[in-house]
C-alpha cells in the first residue's frame, strides 16, 4: 500500500520512530520499507516536514545580523587590547571595580621596581589533587560513587540517581547515616521528612533514615543549602561543631567548613543561630557570621551571592581574589598556596563564575577578572600579575 | 589573536540557529542579539572550544541556553532556591512557515491539525527534548548538558512525550 507523507503524518508509530526509536520501531519500519520501496520517500518527505514543524525558522533579518556580528568582533578587539569594557552591554565577569584596578596600577608599578627582589612574591601556584570518591555510610554498609549523587530516602532503601541512572540500595532503618562528598565533587539528598538538602564540596552530613517523634537533626561539617519540609510540631536543628541553626519551614545556607568563615544565610522563613554562649535569630536576607568564640553578627546581603552554588555557579561583589581562589579549591579539588602574598591583598573580583566550566577556562575568567595571569603545568597552577597593563578604562 | 574569519565561518553557519531556538524559548530579538553576543564573545576566550570544532554546535547552545535561563530568571525575578524549575520557560512550535511553505490539500489539515495539538499538549521541555533530540540530533550525553538534566531524566522526558503522542492518537481530541 502506498502512503503519501501526510498519511504518515497520522501515524503516531511512524512520529514515535522519529522522535524516540527504538529496536522495535526500527525493524517495525525496515520491513515496511522492503516491503514497499516507495516508502522511502515518503518518510524522507514526512521527515523533512515533521522538522520543520519542530525547529520554527524564523528568520534573523540580514541587517541585524551583520550589525551583531560587527559588534561581536568590536568586543573582541576591545578583549584583544585588554580593554575590559564592552560595547554593547557590560559582560558581567567583566564588570571591573575602579578602585581596584587603581590599586592594581600601584601595585604593578611597585613591581617593576621590586620585581628582582621579590620574585617569589607576585605568584600565587596551586596543584591539583586527587579526586576521592562519595561516600554513603548507613549502619556497617558502605557505598561510594565516583560521580555526583542524588539520594531519596524511602522507607528501607535510599534510591541514588547518577547521570548513569537509578539504583536502590538497602538502608539500615535504625542507625544514623552518614554523606560525605569530597572536595570537587556535589550531591543532592531529599531527607525522610522531605526537606531537601544541597551538599556542597567538601562536607559530611549524618542524618537518620527516620527522624524521632521530638525533633528532626542532621549533623553537618561543610557547606549546605537546604529547604526544610514544613512541620511546626517538629523543630528542625542543624548542629554544626560551632553553632545549631534552627528552623521550622524555610530555606537558608549553613557554611561551617573547617578553615573558613563560618556562617548561615536565610532566604525565607524565619531560624535562630545559636552557639554556646549566644541565640540570635534572623530575617529573612540575613548573614549571621559565627566567630570561633561563639560571638554572631548579622547583616543584610544579597542571598543570592550564598546560595547560587547549588545552581552551578557562583557570584562574587568586590570578593577578594584569595576567597575566590578558596572556592575553586573545594570545587575543583586544587589546593593553592597563597605565600602571605601582600601584592593579592587588594585585587577583589566581582562577576560570576560557571562551575560546570572546566578548570582553564575558569582560571581564564578569575584572572580576567582579577588581571592576572595564569599558567596551568601539569597538576600545578601559577597565578601571577600581569607583566604589564594598559590603563584599564 | 583570535582568527576573525573562523569565527564569521561559525557565526554564519549557526546565527540564525541560535536565534529561532533563542525565539521558541520565548525571548524578544534584543535579548537574543544580547545574549548570541555574549556566547561569541566568550567563545573567542576560549582557545580549547574554537580548536574543537566539531563540538562548537553544541557548545553554542549550551552556552546560549544557560545565558537566556539567567535572564529569564531575572525577569521574573524568580528567588535564587526556586530556579531550578524552568518548566515554565516556554517552548513553541509555529506552523506558519510549513504553511506556506507546503500546499496542504483541504482533507489534510485535519492531520496538521491533529500535530499541532498533539505538540500544544506536550510541556515545553518535553517539546524542547523533541527539538534538541530529533530535529538538531543531539545524544543523550549532549543533552542532559545543555538543559543540565541527569540523562536518566532525558529519557524519562522523552519517554513521556511519547505517552503524550499515543494518548493523542488514539483519543484524538476535537480541534
Amino acid at each position: 500500500m502506498s502512503r503519501s507523507y501526510i498519511q504518515l503524518l497520522d501515524d503516531a508509530k511512524f512520529l514515535e520512530w522519529r522522535m524516540a526509536p527504538n529496536e522495535e520501531l526500527n525493524a517495525y519500519w525496515d520491513s515496511l520499507q522492503q516491503q514497499d520501496p516507495s516508502l522511502q520517500k515518503m518518510i524522507v518527505q514526512a521527515d523533512l516536514y515533521l522538522k520543520e514543524f519542530i525547529s520554527d525558522k524564523k528568520s534573523f533579518n540580514n541587517a541585524d545580523k551583520e550589525f551583531l556580528l560587527e559588534s561581536i568582533f568590536k568586543t573582541i578587539e576591545d578583549q584583544a587590547n585588554r580593554k575590559l569594557t564592552c560595547n554593547r552591554k557590560t559582560i558581567t565577569w567583566q564588570k571591573y571595580v575602579a578602585a581596584a584596578s587603581a590599586i592594581l596600577i600601584l601595585a604593578t608599578s611597585i613591581l617593576f621596581f621590586t620585581k628582582e627582589k621579590s620574585s617569589d612574591a607576585d605568584v600565587i601556584t596551586g596543584s591539583q589533587l586527587d579526586t576521592d570518591q562519595i561516600q554513603l555510610v548507613s549502619g556497617d554498609k558502605l557505598f561510594q560513587f565516583e560521580e555526583n549523587i542524588d539520594i531519596q530516602i524511602n522507607e528501607s532503601s535510599f534510591e541514588v540517581t547518577t547521570s548513569a541512572g537509578t539504583n536502590e540500595l538497602s538502608l539500615d532503618a535504625n542507625s544514623v547515616n552518614k554523606l560525605t562528598v569530597p572536595y570537587g565533587k556535589q550531591s543532592k539528598i531529599r531527607l525522610p521528612d522531605g526537606s531537601l538538602v544541597w551538599l556542597n564540596a567538601g562536607s559530611t552530613l549524618e542524618f537518620p533514615s527516620t527522624f524521632g517523634n521530638a525533633q528532626r537533626e542532621i549533623k553537618l561539617t561543610g557547606e549546605i543549602y537546604i529547604e526544610v519540609a514544613t512541620d511546626r510540631k517538629k523543630r528542625f536543628m542543624v548542629q554544626t561543631p560551632d553553632f545549631t541553626v534552627e528552623a521550622t519551614g524555610t530555606a537558608f545556607n549553613v557554611s561551617a567548613y573547617e578553615k573558613a568563615e563560618l556562617s548561615a544565610v536565610l532566604v525565607e522563613g524565619k531560624i535562630s543561630v545559636h552557639t554556646g554562649g549566644h541565640v540570635t535569630e534572623m530575617k529573612p536576607n540575613e548573614l549571621a557570621i559565627i566567630d570561633r568564640t561563639g560571638k554572631i553578627e548579622t547583616k543584610t546581603v544579597n542571598t543570592e551571592s550564598y546560595t547560587s552554588w547549588i545552581n552551578g555557579y557562583l557570584t562574587f561583589e568586590d570578593t577578594p581574589i584569595t576567597r575566590v581562589l578558596a572556592h575553586i579549591e573545594r570545587y575543583y579539588n586544587i589546593e593553592f598556596d597563597y605565600l602571605d602574598n601582600p601584592n593579592f591583598q587588594d585585587v577583589t573580583c566581582t562577576g560570576k563564575l560557571y562551575l560546570t566550566e572546566n578548570l582553564d577556562h575558569i582560571m581564564r575568567s578569575v584572572t580576567l577578572m582579577t588581571n592576572t595571569e595564569y599558567t596551568l603545568n601539569d597538576k600545578t597552577i601559577i597565578i601571577s600579575k600581569k607583566a604589564r597593563q594598559k590603563t584599564p578604562q | 589573536m583570535v582568527d576573525k574569519e573562523k569565527i564569521e565561518t561559525i557565526y554564519t553557519l549557526y546565527a540564525d540557529k541560535l536565534f529561532s531556538y533563542s525565539l521558541q524559548l520565548g525571548f524578544r530579538k534584543e535579548q537574543i542579539m544580547d545574549a548570541i553576543h555574549d556566547v561569541f564573545c566568550k567563545l573567542c576566550l576560549d582557545a580549547n572550544a574554537l580548536e574543537n570544532v566539531e563540538n562548537i554546535k553544541y557548545y553554542l547552545y549550551r552556552s546560549l541556553r544557560n545565558k537566556l535561563v539567567d535572564l529569564y530568571r531575572q525577569e521574573k525575578q524568580i528567588p535564587i532556591h526556586q530556579s531550578l524549575d524552568v518548566e515554565a520557560l516556554p517552548f513553541t512550535m509555529s506552523t506558519k512557515t510549513v504553511e506556506e511553505k507546503y500546499i496542504i490539500h483541504e482533507e489534510e489539515k485535519a492531520v496538521v491539525a491533529k500535530l499541532q495539538i498533539m505538540l500544544a499538549s506536550l510541556s515545553s521541555r518535553q517539546r524542547e527534548i523533541i527539538y534538541l533530540k530529533y530535529a538538531q540530533e543531539y545524544s543523550y550525553e549532549e543533552i542532559s548538558q545543555i538543559m543540565q538534566i541527569h540523562q536518566s531524566s532525558c529519557r524519562k522526558l522523552l519517554h513521556k512525550a511519547m505517552q503524550v503522542l499515543r494518548k493523542n492518537y488514539t483519543h484524538p481530541k476535537q480541534p
